[in-house]
């Protein structure tokens, strides 16, 4: 292990966002139990429905907020929820030394419905340390606050299959886990700060998507890394059942220090209780330091292998490799085992271990991670 | 629903192999077919899947020229052993589709008196569609497959393929609606079987 902030990149919180495993069971794209169609956030009434048959509990959902908080749903044109995860990590220090640390995250999420196809959507966060991914010379990372805004939407949805999106959120993306973490991910900006001010249109059939999208900075980059640029998601359902989905996703960027060319391909298959969730990113970077260009390459990949041993007991194996060319380089390989149990509608806990290898440097960084996570069902608790 | 077609469908293919191997009559049994389901929903991203490999089927064949005459069609499926994939989907399905109004789940079956499909040559599929009726809740009404034989890769075996349609409102069963999704009244059934005759004997697998 060379750094302890790479140990932070593998240990950072997830999110706890309802997962694309579900493509097991042939649900191809998050529009089907999200009220975004882009997936995260906030669940719709059959969402909900699947989340508590998905838990041990395997309860019928019931419609409705709690008893004596219907106000504050506002006549049912507000949704609402909160959302807490905790993790304690374990994980080895440079000079062989191991070390643990405590990190809790809240999240206010809520959908506000206007009325003939509008809402808005926001969601905030707060956390007792913030978990950026790591910042690069040529990609610097944005630094909160311990409170942010993750999510800052005005949406509209003239009918189904068609949707406008436009505020803060993250970029869309192929396989959404819901852990931004992971190389593939915080390589390409989309780290759980990464939210540029954006407007994207999703378009949906039943066996297809299609996401053209353009963006422009937050205002939180650092100020040379102030990126816009735009791009396209695309992907297809080749048997037509939601469980063999491959797509697309291209997309470029341009700031003062750095312009990227991202092509991605993914695909989202589902076996019954088993299934792959695979992603290979490549990256052309031209780092424009006052020295003069600097083009190189990159490369991330991800495979997750899934398989469901109850429907509320989810097992993962994860590989994921990053190469990045001269004069850059770097050489990282990353194995680990996952295992979330999803005891209710509102508590998961998971536990993760793995290692990092440094193929470049030599070196291995393993870490183990246990993580609750708790968020209430429109306003309930329990 | 979707399954008792698929048992159908499974029936129907079993008396095609059973055919291709005699002039005379011959009994051909499937005891171990795939049957599956596609419900589509109100809502396009959302449809329901469905499968069981518990489907058994009988039948009488005889070669009559190039054709394959099936009598006497049998196929059944357990209801109970539908699954989804989701326990609580399959209870809601077992309690809204098949449990008829005395309460009790009945077996998915179907029947068909006789039908003709052509032998399918080496490296060939052959087509037909087999009619009959298919049994929900121990009601009765006409359905039929569209039926694909094709030579399996082992000696005297034969893999068939068989999709139907069936509509729900026809067996007098309100499609089921859960959390605002509404499944279609049309139900998609598919079936897939391997059936084998080895030596004067057919056997099914």
């Amino acid at each position: 292990m060379k750094s302890p902030r790479l140990l932070l990149v593998i240990a950072a919180l997830q999110p706890a966002y309802g997962l694309p495993v579900m493509v097991r069971l042939g649900y191809g794209n998050c529009a089907s139990c999200h009220v975004s169609p882009q997936g995260g956030g906030l669940l719709t009434e059959y969402g909900r429905g699947i989340d508590e048959a998905q838990s041990l509990r395997a309860g019928e959902y019931k419609s409705g907020v709690a008893d004596g908080v219907s106000v504050l749903s506002a006549g049912g044109h507000l949704d609402q929820d909160f959302r807490i995860v905790v993790s304690d990590a374990l994980s080895r220090l440079s000079g062989g030394a191991w070390a643990s640390a405590f990190r809790s995250r809240f999240y206010y999420r809520t959908v506000t419905m206007l009325g003939r196809g509008w809402r808005v959507t926001a969601t905030a966060g707060g956390e007792n340390e913030a978990t950026p991914r790591r910042s690069l010379v040529y990609d610097p990372s944005i630094i909160p606050g311990q409170a942010f805004i993750a999510t800052a939407l005005i949406q509209y949805r003239p009918k189904e299959g068609i949707e406008l999106a436009a505020g803060r959120d993250q970029l869309p993306m192929g396989v959404y886990t819901g852990d931004l973490t992971t190389l593939v991910k915080a390589r390409n900006r989309y780290g759980l700060y990464d939210t540029p001010t954006q407007a994207k249109l999703f378009l949906w059939g039943k066996r297809w998507q299609a996401v053209p999208y353009a963006f422009i900075p937050s205002g939180h980059e650092a100020t040379l890394a102030r990126e816009r640029g735009g791009g396209v998601l695309a992907e297809y359902d080749l048997l037509g059942k939601g469980k063999t989905i491959v797509g697309v996703n291209i997309l470029r960027g341009t700031a003062a220090i750095a312009n990227r060319i991202m092509t991605g391909i993914y695909t989202r298959l589902g076996f019954g209780s088993w299934g792959i969730l695979a992603e290979q990113d490549f990256t052309r970077r031209t780092y424009l330091p006052d020295t003069g260009a600097v083009c190189f390459s990159q490369s991330a990949a991800y495979i997750q292998t899934f398989r469901a041993f109850r429907e509320w007991l989810v097992g993962s194996a994860i590989f994921e490799r990053l190469d990045i060319a001269a004069p850059y380089r770097e050489r990282l390989i990353s194995v680990r085992a996952e295992i979330s149990a999803r005891l209710t509608p509102n508590f998961t806990v998971g536990i993760r271990a793995g290692m990092q290898y440094d193929r470049q440097a030599g070196g291995a960084a393993p870490v183990a991670t246990v993580q609750l996570a708790w968020k209430t069902v429109g306003l309930r608790p329990w | 629903l979707r399954t008792a077609f698929v048992c159908t469908c499974i029936t129907a293919t079993g008396v095609l192999f059973s055919g291709g191997a005699r002039a005379e009559d011959q009994a051909v049994q499937i005891t171990r077919g795939t049957a599956s389901f596609v419900a589509t929903t109100n809502v396009s991203a959302i449809s329901v899947h469905g499968a069981s490999d518990t489907l058994t089927a009988a039948a009488n064949v005889r070669e009559e020229g190039r054709e394959l005459v099936l009598e006497r069609i049998d196929a059944r499926l357990d209801a109970k052993r539908l699954s989804s994939g989701m326990e609580l989907r399959d209870q809601h399905m077992r309690e809204k589709v098949f449990t008829g109004p005395d309460g009790n789940v009945a077996e998915l079956r179907f029947e068909s008196a006789k039908a003709v499909c052509p032998a399918p040559a080496a490296g060939q599929v052959a087509a037909c569609d087999v009619s009959g009726t298919f049994f929900l809740r121990g009601v009765g009404r006409a359905f039929h497959m569209a039926l694909k034989i094709k030579p399996d890769a082992q000696p005297k075996s034969y893999r068939v393929n068989g999709d139907g349609t069936l509509k729900l409102t026809a067996y007098g069963i309100e499609p089921p609606s859960q959390l605002g999704i509404r499944i279609s009244d049309d139900v998609k059934v598919h079936v897939e079987f391997v059936a084998a005759v080895q030596g004067g004997e057919r056997a099914s697998r």
